[in-house]
C-alpha cells in the first residue's frame, strides 16, 4: 500500500471521506498495473513509421503541387495582361466595343448558337460555368414542435433528469421523433460519459457488442444520440474534422462520416451544434448507414422535459 | 514528496528513480537516447497516469503512444526543459483532453450492471472497495473525473489543472466538488447500509 500523501485543502468536508477513499484507490491501481513495455514500444514504433509515411506523402503532394504551379505562375508572369478579348482574336485590334443597349438585336451570332459553331468561326469567349445556385439551407428540424413526455421512452426522461445540471442546462433532450425508417427496437441508457443518453438495439442490425467489438449482426446500440456539455469553441472546433457537413437556416450545424474516420466501421456519427444551445456537443450515430444518419439528424426534435 | 515527483521518481518497475536531479535543479534524464530506454525510464508511470484519466486501457496505451512517438521526434526540445518528467506528464493530460473532442463517440460500452457488488463497510474487502470506487469514478462525466484525478492522484493544484483544462479554478473546484458528490452518492445508493 503505498504511503498515502497529505488530504489537499479546500474539501468539502462531507466529501473527504470518498476523496481519501479513492486517493487510495488510484494509487493502489497505479502499483497495481502492470504495463507492457515491448508492446508500448512497438505501438510507438508502428506510430513512427506511420508518422514518416504520412510525412513523406506530405512532402512528395508538395512537391508535386509545385511543380504544377511553378510553371503556371511563370505564365502569369510572362503575360501578366488581363485579356479581355477571346482567345484567337488578332491582338492589337481594338475590340469591338459592344453594341449599346438600345440597339436591337434580332439574331445572335451563328457562332453563339449551340451545335452550330463550325472549324473557321471564330473562337467565342469562353461562357462562364454556370454556377448552380446555392440550395437554402433547409429549415432545422428542431424547431418544430417538442415532443410531448409521453412521445419518448421513459428511460430517456430518466435519463436526462439523472444526468448532471450542467448538462441539463447546456443540452437539452434532443431526440429522433420516430425511428427515421430502421425497424423497430428496443430503447436502453448506455454509459456515456456519465452524461444523458438514449441508445437503441435492434436485433440483427449492425451493432458493437459489450467489449466494442463491432459485428454485423450484434443488434446493440444501433442508432442513439446523447448531449456532452463542452465549450461552445470546443464544440465549433470538433464539427470541421468531419468530411461530410450540414448546415441549417438557424445557424446549427453538423459534421458527420465514419466514427473515428475509419472506413472499416458500420458506425457513422455525427456531431451535431444546435445553435441555440452551442455549448453541447450532440452525438448522434448509426450503424445502419449515412443515409439512416442523415434521416435520424432530420427527424430530432426537443422533448417537453419540464413536469406538465 | 509531491505525488507527481514521486510519480516521476518511479522507475519501469516501481524502483528507484534512474533520473537524478542536478545541483542546478534542473532534471537530467541520463541513458534516454532511444526509444527503449525512453519506454523504460517513463513509459509505465505514463500508461498509469492515463488509465487513471480515461476510461478505457487500451485508449489510454493509444494516447501514450502518441506522446511517445512525439517524444521522440522532439527529445532535443523536450530534454532541455526544465524538468521533462513532468513536461511529459502534461503532454499525457493534453492528449487526453484532445482526444475528447476527436471524432469517437464517446459511449462506454462495459454495462455498469456488470461492475462487481462491494459494499463499503466490509472491512475484509478493502481492496475491492477500492476497485469499486475506481469503477464508480469512470461513471462520473469526462471533466469531473479529470479533475478528480489530476487533484487526488497529480496532487496538481487547481490553477494548474485550470490552465490544462482551458477553464477557471472555479470551474476545477465546482467540478471536483460536483465529482465527489456524485461518488458519494453513487456508493450510497449501491450500499444501503451505507
Amino acid at each position: 500500500m503505498p504511503e498515502r500523501p497529505p488530504t489537499p485543502r479546500g474539501h468539502h468536508p462531507g466529501n473527504e471521506d470518498v476523496a481519501t477513499l479513492l486517493r487510495a484507490a488510484l494509487h493502489e491501481d497505479a502499483h497495481a498495473c502492470r504495463v507492457d513495455e515491448q508492446g508500448l514500444t512497438a505501438g510507438t514504433r508502428s506510430r513512427l513509421r506511420r508518422q514518416q509515411r504520412h510525412r513523406r506523402a506530405g512532402l512528395a503532394a508538395a512537391v508535386v503541387a509545385l511543380a504544377v504551379a511553378v510553371p503556371l505562375s511563370v505564365q502569369a508572369l510572362s503575360d501578366p495582361t488581363v485579356r479581355t478579348t477571346p482567345a484567337g482574336t488578332p491582338t492589337g485590334t481594338p475590340a469591338t466595343p459592344a453594341p449599346a443597349a438600345t440597339t436591337p438585336t434580332t439574331t445572335p451570332p451563328a457562332t453563339t448558337t449551340p451545335g452550330s459553331a463550325t472549324a473557321s468561326a471564330p473562337p467565342t469567349p469562353a461562357a462562364p460555368t454556370p454556377v448552380p445556385p446555392t440550395p437554402a439551407p433547409l429549415p432545422a428540424p428542431w424547431s418544430a414542435a417538442p415532443l410531448a413526455a409521453s412521445e419518448v421512452p421513459a428511460l430517456a426522461l430518466e435519463a436526462w433528469a439523472e444526468a448532471p445540471a450542467e448538462s441539463q442546462a447546456t443540452c437539452p433532450l434532443l431526440l429522433p421523433a420516430g425511428t427515421a425508417g430502421a425497424p423497430p427496437g428496443e430503447p436502453r441508457r448506455p454509459d456515456f460519459s456519465g452524461e444523458w443518453a438514449v441508445t437503441w438495439d435492434v436485433p440483427g442490425t449492425p451493432g458493437r457488442f459489450g467489449d466494442s467489438s463491432e459485428s454485423p449482426t450484434a443488434g446493440r446500440s444501433t442508432y442513439g444520440v446523447a448531449g456532452v456539455p463542452f465549450t461552445e469553441a470546443e464544440v465549433a472546433e470538433s464539427l470541421p474534422q468531419w468530411p461530410f457537413q450540414q448546415e441549417w437556416s438557424d445557424g446549427s450545424r453538423a459534421g458527420y462520416g465514419p466514427e473515428g474516420g475509419d472506413p472499416e466501421t458500420t458506425s457513422t456519427l455525427a456531431y451535431l451544434q444546435v445553435s441555440e444551445h452551442p455549448g453541447c456537443l450532440y452525438n448522434v450515430w448509426s450503424h445502419l448507414g449515412q443515409e439512416h444518419l442523415e434521416a435520424l439528424l432530420e427527424s430530432l426534435r426537443y422533448v417537453r422535459t419540464d413536469p406538465a | 514528496m509531491r505525488a507527481r515527483d514521486r510519480l516521476a521518481a518511479t522507475g519501469a518497475d516501481g524502483g528507484p528513480d534512474p533520473a537524478p536531479r542536478r545541483p542546478s535543479g534542473r532534471t537530467a534524464v541520463p541513458g534516454v537516447w532511444d526509444l527503449e530506454s525512453l519506454v523504460a525510464w517513463k513509459g509505465p508511470q505514463l500508461v498509469r497516469l492515463a488509465r487513471a484519466l480515461l476510461r478505457d486501457p487500451h485508449q489510454a496505451e493509444d494516447v501514450v503512444q502518441d506522446v511517445l512517438a512525439t517524444c521522440v521526434r522532439k527529445w532535443s526540445r523536450i530534454q532541455s526543459v526544465d524538468d521533462p518528467s513532468a513536461y511529459l506528464n502534461r503532454m499525457v493530460v493534453n492528449a487526453v483532453t484532445s482526444l475528447r473532442r476527436r471524432a469517437w463517440r464517446r459511449e462506454w460500452l462495459s454495462d455498469p450492471a456488470e461492475l462487481p457488488e462491494v459494499h463499503l463497510d466490509d472491512s475484509s474487502s478493502g481492496h475491492a472497495e477500492r476497485q469499486r470506487c475506481l469503477a464508480l469514478l469512470r461513471r462520473l462525466p469526462d471533466r469531473q473525473r479529470i479533475a478528480l484525478v489530476l487533484r487526488l492522484y497529480e496532487d496538481m493544484p487547481d490553477e494548474e489543472i485550470a490552465d490544462l483544462l482551458g477553464c477557471s479554478t472555479g470551474t476545477v473546484r465546482s467540478n471536483a466538488h460536483r465529482g465527489l458528490a456524485t461518488l458519494r452518492r453513487l456508493i450510497a445508493e449501491e450500499d444501503p447500509r451505507a
